[in-house]
């Protein structure tokens, strides 16, 4: 099967996602390293995660399988300026062949790495501590068994104010788990939950301090792991079944692969632009600037009485 | 099994439920005809499932015989017409009063319930370990779905204030004050007009099928047969 990437970010993979099983606990665990981008997924990356979950699944030794990243963030998503190995890079988002690869072969469709988290016969746990956004959010977290967070995490569809929010709305997944309301607002806004929120919501199952957010995590997965290996498959089994009859296991996000075809007004293009240039980063400091435009990393506060502007006041 | 029927509301008490969670296949039945009966009852709009003690203290769940799984076990605890799913598509509402354990079947029969009031000791264990017949798409749609990953996998019981939090109770008591209370919301519901209360449980069906609730219910006996394979494996 063809893989694809560059020479360098294909041999870099191995490094930028590691792996590692403890065979006396039954706990494996992968680590996303890329530190200084916030462990941003490449495709060999994902690549690499697809490899590693089908490593386990046969594994005999490996009941739970940990998710976690190194350095200042969880994961932000997958990576926005990469040449993948695309014919032309600068028109990949009108060319519907390499949409249909990146955004379904390569992500959330029947090859990409988000279905092999979710079909995984092992117990999957996500341990998110700063940013876990776009597909960190609903194609890691959401499609794990069992998620920890620390307290402040910032989880949601930040990719939603560039990419459009369908990813986030249009899901049966992530409406059966946040509910509706919520999951139209993490869209529509783009603002992050806080690990404590999306615990209140029902994503996460545990929280926890930064500090103690690997214990933690590590305390779950090896209290599930103590269960003999046929029980988790036997239980795993029965959730991939009912989430089969509930329509949850097929990524209803379809308005994903639109939003990459979307005709961007030209002040949108300048995003890409600058985004080339400088980084997803700089491109929404320089999008702060427009009329309007919300910065999804930013936790937005609740207006205030005093704050709030009346009809009257509009009037 | 006591049944009574005051003011439109049907009571079955029992000493506890928990002989549907050792596999009592004439308990199940006697519950599922009392649930049908009162579902028939002209003068009924509510029925509520009372235990005089805890509501499901915790008993083993043996394994159903493989011969049987496709049939009388399906027929008598996951079919069309067994206890589970004549509660889910009653005609009418049904209510849990939950005090103390609630162990395996026992969080079948909340989740299969309209409206559950719990007492403060209250505790809901995970039924889907040991139970295939625990439709797992209800409590999805209950208390989400990633919190009833969570009590699958980790099998761990809900506390009554939890369950208040993640919506799997509809309002938490002192033990004291719960049948009153039970009986109030009973009687809350059992002020809608009959027709409405049964053309709402009707047209309830149709949503709770369009979300898989039925078709889980349909996976009880694979899940039968995927629990004996379990079993077998474990145990050698």
């Amino acid at each position: 099967m063809t893989r694809y990437g560059t020479k360098e970010s294909i041999a870099a993979a191995p490094q930028l996602v590691l792996y590692e099983v403890d065979r006396r606990t039954g706990v494996a665990t992968i680590t996303l390293n890329r530190p200084e981008k916030h462990n941003a997924m490449s495709v060999p990356m994902r690549d690499r995660i697809v490899d590693l979950m089908a490593e386990a699944e046969t594994d005999t030794d490996v009941k739970v399988i940990i998710f976690r990243g190194n350095g200042r963030s969880f994961c932000s998503g997958n990576e926005i300026n990469e040449e993948w190995g695309q014919r032309r890079p600068h028109e990949r988002r009108r060319t519907l062949n390499v949409g249909y690869r990146y955004g379904a072969d390569m992500a959330w469709g029947r090859l990409g790495f988000s279905q092999a988290i979710s079909r995984s016969s092992k117990v999957t746990i996500a341990q998110i501590h700063g940013y876990c956004a776009a597909a960190a959010y609903f194609m890691i977290a959401c499609k794990c068994d069992v998620v920890v967070a620390s307290d402040d995490a910032k989880i949601g569809a930040l990719e939603a104010r560039f990419l459009g929010p369908a990813g986030a709305v249009a899901s049966v997944h992530i409406n059966r788990i946040l509910g509706t309301k919520a999951a139209r607002r993490t869209g529509f806004t783009a603002m992050p939950m806080s690990g404590i929120e999306a615990k209140d919501l029902g994503l996460v199952h545990q929280t926890a301090a930064v500090a103690d957010l690997g214990s933690a995590a590590q305390s779950v997965a090896e209290e599930i792991a103590r269960n003999p290996l046929q029980k988790l498959l036997y239980l795993k089994a029965r959730i991939k079944a009912a989430e089969g009859v509930m329509d949850t296991s097929v990524p209803s996000i379809t308005g994903l692969l639109v939003s990459h075809f979307l005709q961007t007004a030209p002040d949108e293009l300048d995003f890409w632009k600058t985004a080339k240039e400088v980084g997803v980063g700089g491109a929404l400091d320089a999008d702060k600037k427009r009329q309007g435009a919300a910065d999804p990393r930013v936790t937005q506060p609740a207006p205030t009485a005093s704050a709030t502007t009346t009809a009257t006041e509009r009037s | 099994m006591d049944i009574t029927i005051k003011n439109w509301v049907g009571v079955i008490e029992v000493d506890d439920f928990s002989p549907l969670s050792r596999g009592d296949a004439a308990f199940a039945t006697e519950l599922r005809n009392a649930v049908v009966d009162l579902s028939d009852d002209d003068f009924v709009k509510v029925i509520v499932l009372r235990a005089r003690g805890d509501f499901a203290p915790f008993q083993p769940a043996p394994d159903p015989g493989a011969s049987v799984i496709f049939t009388e076990w399906s027929r008598n605890f996951a079919g069309a017409a067994a206890l589970y799913q004549s509660m889910t598509f009653s005609k009418k509402v049904i209510l849990t009063e939950v005090a103390g354990e609630c162990a395996g079947a026992g969080s079948l029969l909340v989740l299969s319930s309209d409206l559950t009031v719990a007492a403060s000791d209250a505790r809901f264990a995970s039924p889907f370990a040991d139970h295939p017949e625990a439709n797992f798409v209800l409590a999805a749609l209950t208390i989400r779905l990633n919190r009833a990953k969570a009590w699958l996998i980790r099998d761990y019981g809900i506390d009554a204030a939890q369950a208040d939090a993640f919506g799997l109770v509809n309002r938490v008591v002192d033990r004291d004050d719960l049948s009153t209370t039970a009986l109030d919301m009973a009687a809350s519901a059992a002020l809608m007009p009959l027709d409405g209360v049964v053309m709402t449980k009707m047209l309830q069906q149709a949503v709770l099928d369009a979300s898989g609730v039925g078709r889980e219910f349909d996976m009880a006996s694979f899940y039968s047969a995927g629990l004996l394979v379990s079993h077998g494996e474990t145990n050698e």
